[in-house]
């Protein structure tokens, strides 16, 4: 007799074989349902746990809070009282483990923490990198609007 | 070699033998797609049950959740302006699980059978050193925020009551300057022996505890302002060398220690407290150093069955001030050490162990 490699799918009239066909669709559906029962419980777990954008909110906040007015005799925090609009002020943001960088623009003046980063990975957003950007009412010689752009690796 | 017949009836005399059927009954049933999708889906309905309940039992999730929501906490609290004391608790309610707590300088990891972390990002210039907190009951900790120091502890962890919250100093202390205020010479301009009762002055005590520090001191290099040696013979027989508060000043400004410890005593009744007064020109850095030397005291005495019943730090602007003595502070990083009161001295046993504490405090 012929071996025939295709014998197990075939009948013996060369159809396949219903049986065949049972197994596969059987073997797909319960497949799926065992993927289903590891990732639906994953997602939900996941999706219960997302910070949605959180962190990047408290470092925008901890920038914004660097270049803001302190008062002098009392120390209170003046937010969006803007006087210390230079990059030297946002030095000690960050440690050198993050990479993060910001550019802070009020009218045409900017600023940089981690510029060099910044200047790297902007043009990759938001394929390899991710991007974060608010504006914000603040006083800088008169009433202004500053723009935050934060741009920071996601896969860190 | 058996023929399709022949095959199909062995295998029916075969089943026969333990089920006791009818030909054919269960070989054909076993092989009917119904019975084969039910054999299937009772697998399935198994695994998911199983599945199910490892989600319930397992503690993944609240893993993740604390490990995330300590690390969010702790960037917002280096994104405050000023200066912050959190209280967090992380028990899982009515489990017996409980969370190992490690905080490095980069993530923070909770820990049982598994593990997580999430990532928080210090500051530049943050002094921190990294915790691990074994679990507690309750497993409560404090996150601590003073201007550049971040501190993370149990709320339990406490080697005596009362014991304050420090900061590790960012230099260790090779060099002291000690100032032991007062002086007692009835033949000099300069007498001054601070207060005094029952024939016991504040002088007598600051040299007591100076030259006992001075004695447990090996490894630190120690300098003094009022000699801490009083003459034994002649004239001057157990008073001190004559100087004046100026000179003092004159010698703390020049010297190179790294530190000033100026000592004096308080005037109250019965109680027992340890006060550290620290310049407010570099507050932090001679907080931390206070803040040391008093809980090494604290626990040192509470070992020794000493009650303390109080510590304290306190900024002192020595512009302020209604002790001259007290301007010394302004011109050397360090504290003035106020170890009890005249009317409560400790003895001299309890002056040692001070001493000793101090400098381990300093190291």
């Amino acid at each position: 007799m012929k071996y025939d490699r295709f014998s197990i799918l075939k009948s013996k009239k060369g159809a396949l074989s219903e049986e065949a066909v049972y197994i596969v669709v059987c073997f797909v559906v319960t497949s799926l349902i065992f993927a289903g029962i590891y990732l639906i419980p994953e997602n939900t777990l996941k999706y219960s746990l997302e910070t949605n954008n959180l962190e990047n909110q408290i470092y925008n906040e901890r920038i914004y809070n660097e270049i803001s007015n302190t008062e002098l005799y009392t120390k209170r925090l003046q937010k969006g009282i803007i006087t210390n609009f230079n990059s030297d002020v946002l030095q000690n943001s960050f440690n050198e483990n993050k990479k993060i960088g910001f550019r802070l623009e009020i009218s045409g003046n900017e600023i940089f923490f981690n510029q060099e980063f910044f200047e790297y990975a902007k043009p990759l957003t938001p394929i390899r990198f991710k991007a974060f950007e608010q504006k914000r009412n603040v006083v800088f010689k008169g009433q202004n609007v500053l723009q935050i752009e934060q741009v920071y690796d996601d896969q860190q | 070699m058996l023929n399709k017949k022949g095959r199909e009836n062995s295998l029916h005399k075969f089943s026969g033998l333990f089920l006791n059927s009818k030909k054919g009954d269960v070989p054909s049933f076993v092989l009917t797609p119904t019975f084969r999708t039910l054999l299937a889906l009772g697998v399935v309905l198994l695994t998911l049950l199983y599945f199910v309940n490892g989600i319930g039992g397992n503690t993944k999730f609240e893993r993740q959740y604390y490990s995330r929501d300590i690390a969010l906490l702790i960037d917002t609290v280096l994104s405050l302006p000023g200066n912050s004391n959190i209280l967090y608790s992380y028990d899982k309610p009515e489990s017996e699980t409980k969370f190992t707590l490690k905080v490095d300088k980069e993530k923070v990891t909770m820990k049982d059978v598994g593990e997580n972390y999430f990532p928080y990002f210090l500051k530049k210039d943050t002094n921190f050193e990294p915790v691990t907190i074994e679990p507690s009951e309750p497993n409560i900790i404090k996150i601590i925020k003073s201007g550049n120091n971040l501190l993370i502890k149990n709320v339990l962890e406490k080697r005596f009551p009362d014991e304050l919250n420090c900061y590790k100093p960012k230099e260790s202390i090779n060099s002291v300057i000690i100032d032991a205020m007062h002086l007692s010479n009835p033949n000099s301009e300069f007498h001054n022996p601070g207060n005094s009762y029952a024939g016991i002055s504040e002088a007598d005590l600051t040299l007591k505890l100076g030259k006992a520090i001075k004695n447990s001191a090996t490894d630190i290099t120690i300098e003094e302002t009022r000699f801490l040696e009083r003459a034994t013979e002649g004239k001057q027989a157990n008073m001190d060398a004559p100087i004046s508060l100026l000179d003092r000043i004159a010698k703390i400004k020049s010297s190179k220690a790294q530190l000033l410890l100026s000592l004096k005593f308080g005037d109250y009744d019965e109680k027992f407290y340890l006060k550290a007064y620290v310049s407010p020109q570099n507050y932090e850095k001679s907080y931390a150093i206070a803040c040391q030397v008093l809980n090494s005291i604290g626990k040192k005495l509470y070992e020794n069955d000493k009650k303390i019943d109080g510590l304290v730090i306190i900024p002192l602007n020595p512009e302020h001030t209604s002790s001259e003595d007290d301007a010394v502070i302004q011109e050397k990083d360090g504290l003035i050490l106020e170890a009890g009161s005249v009317r409560n001295p400790p003895n001299d046993a309890e002056m040692i162990l001070i001493a000793q504490a101090i400098v381990e405090g300093l190291k």
